[in-house]
């Protein structure tokens, strides 16, 4: 009986769905819509038309349990997701949206400002000793400093726009009212849509011209089990790119393109994505972010602030002898059989 | 400064760019998403109106199965959608 009572429901709804002419018909207003026309009985194809009003249909969804499988009907439309009325999926979604999906992202984000603040406060910056000639050395072209900060930017306003979805409503709309959340939402979207292919030119100038200088070899390993020196303030030799950089790299360009990939497709609604198909998308797309935007925030500490002379070689091209010898020997080692790349003495100021 | 400067240029110019460029097509794509043409379910003899309404916003009552509405195709007294 409780079957019955339960199956019911759902028989009225897969009834009226199975008959709901062509969504596409929008009624004009005050015009002769499709909900009329169905009033008076006609239906391109009888067979399929409606046993019940949407008033009915309302009503059954309002009063009863939803169903736990999908109820779908037909559309005389391109886009085939339109005919799925009832999707149980989609509250799984929903719930991931409003819970583990914001749990996620502030919890990794926490951890990100927690282990930066313990690096600040704990173990402090690197220092180093300029070069007493103030000799320097060319560490980016100005090509390498271009295409690392326009991904940069691009990801700053990426981040930002990209967790108004996740946090606007929790955190933003209470605070700015409900008309002026809705007008930041929608310029937000158009800035995040679109600021989002100069991140994917980024990603993939930076995969091109970086990759090569990423590539793990045995001295990373060395490096990582030092812990990159960070703790003790040693320095274990590493190439232009030490191990924790090469991990950011890698993470930033498979996250990269990982973002790119699914931000796309959700962009594209008649693309070959079934409903849940475009709810897994989104899901992988905040995930990745999620984790990009924790790693960044760490790259940005130690770029600017946890290693000092680090930030000259993205905001002038060189940087000090002393700390390319100290952070990057192995790559200095190999500079030294190529006298143009030192800076001429005491063009530049010192870092510190 | 001056690439720092330049990178957010190019990041605006990006942005507007492929704002020119795809803003229409994706647009239109999510209209076709939604369009009656393209419909595959739905051929022209279900379409009795010149104007390619479904049958069904006509108003006499009955299905079609000809491709003509069974009552002559009069919209007469009935506001058709624009």
């Amino acid at each position: 009986m409780r079957h019955a009572a339960r199956l019911l429901p759902i028989l009225l709804l897969a009834a009226l769905v199975l008959g709901t002419p062509a969504l596409a018909q929008q009624p004009a207003p005050g015009g002769v819509g499709s909900n009329a026309a169905q009033d008076r009985g006609v239906h391109p194809n009888p067979s399929r038309a409606p046993e019940a009003t949407e008033q009915q249909l309302m009503n059954v969804l309002r009063q009863s349990a939803m169903p736990d499988g999908p109820v779908r009907g037909n559309v005389y439309i391109p886009d085939a997701k339109a005919a799925v009325l009832v999707q149980p999926e989609g509250r799984t979604w929903r719930d991931f949206r409003v819970g583990p999906s914001r749990w996620t992202h502030a919890i990794l984000f926490g951890l990100a400002i927690l282990a930066v603040l313990a690096l600040a406060l704990l173990v402090g910056a690197q220092r180093y000793t300029p070069d007493p000639e103030g000799r320097r050395v060319r560490r980016f072209t100005a090509c390498d400093r271009f295409m690392h900060w326009m991904t940069a930017v691009s990801f700053v306003v990426l981040a930002l726009t990209g967790l108004n979805v996740v946090f606007g409503r929790l955190i933003l709309q209470p605070w700015m009212g409900d008309r002026a959340f809705a007008a930041w939402s929608g310029w937000a979207l158009v800035a995040h849509n679109f600021t989002g292919y100069a991140f994917l030119l980024g990603i993939l100038l930076m995969a091109g011209v970086w990759m090569r200088h990423n590539l793990f070899h045995r001295v990373d390993w060395q490096w990582l089990r030092r812990g990159g020196g960070i703790v003790s303030h040693e320095h274990p030799p590493a190439e232009k790119f030490n191990a924790g950089q090469k991990l950011i790299y890698w993470v930033s360009i498979l996250g990269g393109l990982a973002m790119g990939v699914t931000g796309v497709l959700m962009m594209i609604p008649t693309a070959s994505l079934s409903v849940n198909g475009m709810q897994l998308v989104q899901s992988l797309h905040t995930l990745v972010a999620a984790v990009m935007i924790a790693v960044i925030i760490g790259h940005i500490y130690l770029g600017v602030w946890g290693v000092r002379g680090s930030f000259d070689g993205m905001a002038r091209g060189d940087v000090d002898l002393n700390w390319a010898r100290s952070h990057h020997s192995l790559w200095v080692e190999r500079l030294g059989e190529d006298p143009g790349a030192l800076a001429r003495p005491g063009r530049r100021q010192p870092a510190e | 400064m001056r690439i720092f400067l330049l990178a957010c240029v190019a990041v605006i110019a990006i942005a507007a760019g492929a704002y020119a460029v795809l803003e229409e097509g994706l647009r239109r794509n999510a209209g076709d998403a939604f369009a009656v043409k393209g419909s595959t379910r739905v051929g022209d003899a279900a379409k009795p109106d010149p104007r390619g309404f479904l049958a069904s916003q006509h108003q006499p009552a009955g299905g079609v199965t000809s491709g003509r509405s069974p009552a002559g195709g009069t919209t007469a007294g009935v506001q058709s959608p624009p």
